[in-house]
């Protein structure tokens, strides 16, 4: 699990660390982010969060903020790809939480 | 449980790459010995770890009592690694907590975790 | 549970032994059993354990049920109740003819008066939940009139009134022996103890296992009898506010998309936990921090 958060970090100081983004990884990071969110609503799970983030994504492409985008862009798809996780795991273990 | 398994190879794949491609220096930045203020800071911020809500301590102005009151924690919590684990993901050690799982669902990274348990250790 | 799937599918393979194990250990239950009696007994006699200082009745109170410094603040509000006004208004929309010179009586049994606590219905015709928010406005549309928003306003002030003449009338939801209905209700269930948003909580977290602890300054309400006192003024919100309002923002706090108003969840939600609380006598229009 430390390993997660320690890659998501590193992830998301490489487009400013390694190199800078353009304008078509912007688009693939945005489109893969909105994949991720269209799954987590079909599973009635949109993070707030996600949503916020997939709109500064949207934001900063549209100003041309390349770098932002792509930051924004993937945070929005892990934090909906953990909303998909979480329904999928709540699919059964809400039942251990029911009072009997 | 598996899956979580896979995932944790695969983005502990990319952080190998990463850490290739960095130096592993540049990593040690987040180790522990922050200072307390640093992660009081985060965990008082209610957009962060909104610590507050939940759990009385020193400096707290209000008596939450939904979580045990956070002293003595070096004690209580000789292993970081459980203060840690327990910031990272409650709900794999207790299903039914109530504790967000902070650092899984990206509501703190790494560092603000690390900075929040050099701060609890000065509680 | 994905234990007792492959459990169960293991025990296909060896039906013999599986009953043989049957009848000498008896047969573990089936999980989607719907049972909502035997649950609603579990519900309310586990809130009995955990408040036996607190009148069943009471939990129609919320936080003010289970924390004496909250209610003696209560006590002083009430002097004044911040309700008035929309109870006033409520009344007024109430008693006034649509434009076609029907009323809002012409759509409710006993004419809309002291019938709050049979609300939410199965509405077999349809289907589907139906709830007193949802009823007004389908009353208003059959009449030719626009629907109301559902948060705040005229509906909150309508519901007020309707709630004020049912007071303690205690909640009798009805769950009618049509799969329909018990698939709404289990639907309701599993929302209500489903974790969602980015903070990973359940309604139950809160409102089932942190009933009555101290979140900052509130007392968390439980569960039982929540919607007794719907709709509320939050000194909070600075207004009145209708279930969907607590909805949504409950969903918001969680950090999860809320649904849209009268969504089917939120129907469903709020079926089950107005079941779960036949017996809490209606208390509106209420207050809360």
């Amino acid at each position: 699990m430390t390993r997660v958060a320690l890659a998501f970090m590193l992830l998301c100081s490489v487009p400013i660390a390694a190199h800078a983004a353009d304008k078509s990884e912007a688009e693939s990071a945005i489109a893969g982010a909105v994949k991720a969110e269209d799954a987590a609503g079909k599973l009635g799970n949109r993070w707030i969060p996600a949503e916020a983030s997939l709109k500064a994504a949207k934001a900063a492409f549209t100003s041309g903020s390349w770098d932002a985008a792509v930051a924004e862009a993937t945070r929005a798809r892990l934090l909906a790809e953990r909303a998909v996780e979480q329904s999928n795991e709540q699919k059964t273990a809400w039942r251990d939480a029911v009072i009997r | 449980m598996t899956k979580a398994v896979t995932r944790a190879i695969f983005h502990g794949g990319i952080a190998a790459v990463l850490l290739a491609l960095l130096g592993t220096a540049s990593v040690q930045v987040f180790a522990q010995g922050t200072a307390p203020s640093a992660g009081q800071a985060v965990a008082f911020d209610r957009t962060k770890g909104n610590c507050l809500a939940c759990h009385t301590m020193r400096g707290s102005d209000v008596p939450s009592n939904v979580g045990p009151e956070l002293n003595d924690m070096k004690a209580r919590f000789p292993d970081r690694a459980d203060l840690i684990a327990i910031l990272q993901n409650e709900e794999a050690r207790n299903p039914q907590t109530i504790m967000p799982s902070f650092g899984r669902n990206l509501i703190l990274d790494h560092q603000e975790i690390e900075q929040i348990v050099d701060f609890l250790y000065s509680l | 549970m994905p234990n007792r799937r492959i459990r169960a599918r293991a025990s296909l393979r060896v039906a013999v032994l599986a009953a043989a194990v049957a009848v000498l250990g008896g047969a573990a239950p089936a999980p989607d059993k719907t049972d909502p009696l035997a649950d609603q007994k579990a519900f309310q006699a586990s809130f009995g354990e955990r408040f036996p200082q607190v009148p069943f009745a009471d939990f129609a109170n919320g936080p003010y049920a289970v924390s004496a410094p909250m209610r003696k603040q209560w006590e002083d509000i009430m002097q004044f109740p911040p309700y008035d006004f929309a109870l006033d208004e409520g009344k007024t929309a109430f008693e006034t003819p649509f434009a076609n010179g029907k009323s809002y009586a012409d759509c409710f049994a006993n004419k809309g008066i002291g019938v709050r606590q049979d609300f939410p219905y199965f509405d077999t015709k349809t289907g589907e939940v139906a709830t007193l928010d949802g009823t007004i406005n389908r009353c208003r549309e059959a009449n030719g009139e626009k629907p109301l928003p559902y948060q705040v306003g005229l509906m909150a002030s309508i519901t007020a009134y309707m709630a004020e003449t049912s007071r303690d009338k205690p909640f009798d939801i009805k769950i009618p022996d049509d799969p329909r209905a018990r698939a709404a209700y289990e639907d309701g269930k599993e929302y209500f103890y489903t974790r969602r948003g980015q903070l990973n909580f359940s309604c139950a977290s809160c409102h089932v296992g942190a009933a009555g602890q101290r979140l900052r300054g509130d007392i968390l309400a439980p569960a039982i009898g929540i919607l007794a006192a719907f709709p509320i003024y939050r000194s909070d919100w600075g207004s009145m506010g209708t279930i969907d309002r607590r909805f949504t923002s409950c969903s918001a706090q969680m950090r999860s998309e809320p649904l849209p108003p009268q969504d089917k969840s939120y129907r469903d939600l709020e079926y089950f936990l107005s079941y779960m609380s036949n017996g809490v006598p209606i208390s509106g229009p209420g207050t809360r921090p």
